[in-house]
């Protein structure tokens, strides 16, 4: 369970949030909405940082190294389990069981084919199908439960982001992903949480809410 | 949590597909370094790197306890040899960037640029043992010793820069202003804040260069230095190196936007320009010491049977057979084992001198402490290293390989320090071992590269100067060439050391832009 309670953040008179009182228990899947700057990031960085071991973060610039290879990216979702050496042994030699066990992530966000380039050589869509196996890989361990993800499907079409979210869906018991696609939103998720000026402005079971409810939040795109 | 996807990566498989099967392939980095790794491992055969010295810690003691009562007899000789280092610095840039300058202006021209090409080629100490042998140990020598191979390097760099600014204003000027104006107005005043960077940056070089063309004979803190150390006066060599050191360190309040002119005014007036110039041997010197000894008193126009030809190859021909055989093959030889061996040891250098460094991996106080290593080492010049670290390991490969390793070192982690302390990571990166292997190292990879194929350059030249410390790279054989009197055979070697560089400037050029272009 993921609880803030009367929550501020940013600096000495700036707030970025404000007077936020959010749980999250485990087993839902929550939409955070809401523009640009309404202070979305912030709030899923705060998450994170009530239990980091349990939750697989999916940052907005994806955090992957250009250089390495695909595999290598999705590998390091793992750096934090075993010993170095073997990750340090993987990094210049990948052994088969580590390639099949990344292969079989790959295959599930279909970049598959595409584990021996290079990152900076893949497009943006491609990218983000890197990370977030990067965060499915982090899954196999039995600590971390939740997933949080900064617009993790943003450069996807729809269609094909429907099917991540569900993916993701099926590997963490708890999801929170900041989305600004209001139709995926409501059809993936429990749970909507509205973000405007640092507040929560609805927090609703998406059951409930219409398209017309999230344009309150979301501007037309 | 995942039952599915752990089971099916366990796939059994033989022991030759599970462990060597390659599977993704190199990076260009990741490529060129193992090369170089093994040419270095290659060139370890032929390199002389023994621990000679049998008491090695009784030296080492000495030498610390110098460090910790540094002294100097005579307050007046020091202030002389302080004076006379930042003149021949300060002179020497300026007289560099004008030259430099004016080169860079008509640097399209081929011949200009093979030119430049070779002055800079040729280091600063081969400089000053050529112009010694031609005016006398002179003050003059010095300060152009200095000025010449930087104006090379000024040219080329100032070149480069005022080809990268923005075209848009010189363009605007077009059929409205004239030349000059729009030259000034269009593309210098763009780089010029770049340039003053430059020519600050070069002064410090160049204050290091000064010191040590005291080992050639010219009186500054470098000749002192040498003595210092040959008579075994650990306190006086180590006062002389920390006033090097605050020298560099304090440059930036004495060489500044508001004192550079007046101090360069200054240095030029009391500037000991005629101070025991003889040119008296001048003429002999061109028309007869440079000359190849065979070909000397030869009256070429006398005989006409006798074509050049037919001379080169009855006089010419053993004589530089036999110069081939015994200086300049084994001096280029080691000069290439040298510089392999010191260039991958400084990229070893880097690797450990990083990290302590870097708000990644260590706290304030082992920041300090590294940041603070780095800054000495980058600062004192790779021949007094050598000659510190020669005193604990004896005369081999050896001290010159740490030397310049550790110079070289110095400066690309500082370099880099910067770089990767301004990434920005996702907020589960790794730590320790694993951060830099998988986050820091691949990120920073081209920029390494580049930082380091262009010290192969630097490290190549330095290379042939440690020669005077009695390393047999070709500097040794010029040093000794220059002893023995023989100008004609030293003109020879240094025109094979300028080869060689210009291979390796080339070479390691080559490789950047590559590196460079699968990079963009």
């Amino acid at each position: 369970m993921l609880a803030l309670v009367d929550h501020f953040s940013g600096y000495q008179n700036r707030h970025v949030l404000r007077n936020i009182n959010l749980t999250i228990t485990k087993g839902e899947s929550v939409a955070v909405v809401g523009e640009s700057g309404a202070g979305k990031s912030t709030l899923l960085r705060q998450l994170y940082k009530l239990s980091p071991k349990t939750i697989a973060l999916c940052p907005q610039s994806l955090g992957l190294v250009p250089t390495l290879s695909a595999f290598h990216n999705i590998y390091m979702g793992q750096l934090h389990q075993r010993t170095p050496f073997r990750h340090l042994l993987n990094l210049c030699w990948p052994q088969t069981s580590a390639w099949n066990n990344v292969l079989s992530i790959a295959k599930h966000v279909g970049v598959q084919e595409l584990l021996r380039q290079p990152v900076s050589s893949l497009s943006g869509g491609q990218q983000q199908r890197v990370a977030l196996a990067r965060s499915l890989l982090q899954a196999q361990s039995k600590a971390v439960t939740t997933f949080i993800g900064d617009e993790p499907v943003s450069s996807v079409d729809q269609k094909h982001g429907g099917l991540l979210l569900e993916q993701l869906k099926e590997q963490f018991s708890t999801v929170i992903v900041a989305i600004h696609d209001r139709q995926l939103a409501l059809q993936h998720f429990d749970r909507v949480i509205g973000i405007q000026h640092g507040s929560v402005v609805f927090d609703e079971l998406s059951s409930t809410l219409t398209l017309q409810d999230l344009s309150v939040v979301c501007r037309d795109q | 949590m995942m039952p599915g996807l752990q089971k099916q990566g366990a796939k059994k498989a033989g022991f030759f597909s599970r462990n060597f099967t390659r599977k993704i392939p190199l990076s260009l980095p990741t490529k060129s370094t193992l090369m170089l790794i093994a040419v270095s491992i290659a060139c370890l055969f032929y390199a002389d790197v023994e621990v000679a010295m049998t008491s090695p810690w009784a030296e080492l003691q000495r030498l610390m306890l110098g460090a910790l009562t540094p002294s100097y007899p005579s307050m007046s000789e020091l202030f002389q040899a302080v004076v006379l280092t930042v003149q021949f610095a300060v002179v020497g840039v300026m007289v560099g960037v004008l030259f430099g300058f004016g080169f860079a202006c008509i640097y399209q021209w081929a011949p200009i640029r093979w030119f430049c090409a070779l002055i800079r080629a040729i280091h600063e100490l081969f400089w000053a043992l050529l112009l010694i042998a031609v005016i006398g140990v002179s003050p003059l020598a010095g300060l152009l010793a200095i000025a010449i191979p930087y104006s090379g390097i000024f040219a080329k760099v100032f070149y480069e820069m005022l080809l990268q600014a923005n075209p848009a204003p010189d363009f605007v000027l077009k059929e409205k202003a004239g030349v000059i104006s729009r030259f000034v107005y269009g593309r210098l005043a763009q780089m010029a804040p770049r340039m003053a960077r430059y020519i600050r940056y070069r002064l410090e070089c160049a204050l290091r260069s000064s010191a040590v063309l005291g080992f050639v004979g010219l009186p500054t803190l470098g000749y002192h230095l040498e003595s210092a150390v040959k008579e075994g006066h650990y306190s006086e060599a180590w006062l002389l190196m920390y006033v090097l050191l605050a020298l560099i360190g304090s440059k930036k309040w004495w060489f500044n936007r508001r004192t550079w002119l007046g101090l360069t005014v200054l240095a030029c007036a009391f500037f000991p320009f005629s101070e025991s110039v003889s040119l008296q041997n001048l003429g002999q010197f061109f028309t007869e010491e440079l000359v190849p000894s065979p070909l000397r008193g030869v009256d070429l126009g006398s005989d006409p049977s006798q074509s050049m030809f037919s001379l080169s190859t009855s006089l010419l021909l053993p004589w530089f057979q036999m110069l081939w055989v015994n200086e300049v093959l084994p001096g280029v030889i080691n000069t290439l084992v040298l510089t392999m061996l010191a260039l991958v040891a400084t990229g070893v250098c880097v690797l450990v001198l990083l990290p302590p460094q870097s708000i990644w991996f260590a706290g304030k106080n082992l920041r300090f402490v590294g940041q603070g290593g780095a800054l000495i080492v980058r600062s004192l010049p790779e021949i007094v290293l050598a000659f510190i670290v020669m005193l604990l390991v004896g005369p081999s490969m050896l001290p010159a390989i740490i030397a310049l390793a550790v110079h070289n070192g110095g400066v690309i982690s500082h370099l880099l320090q910067h770089q990767i302390d301004e990434l920005r990571l996702r907020e589960d990166h790794p730590r320790g071992l694993l951060l830099f292997c998988y986050e820091i190292m691949p990120r920073i990879s081209t920029q390494f590269m580049s930082f380091w194929l262009y010290r192969w350059e630097v490290i190549m030249r330095e290379t042939a100067i440690l020669g005077l410390l009695g390393i047999p790279t070709l500097g040794f054989y010029i040093d000794s060439a220059f002893e023995d009197i023989r100008y004609d055979r030293a003109l020879l070697l240094i025109l094979t050391a300028a080869a060689l560089n210009l291979f390796i400037e080339a070479l390691s050029g080559r490789l950047q832009k590559k590196l460079y272009n699968k990079h963009r």
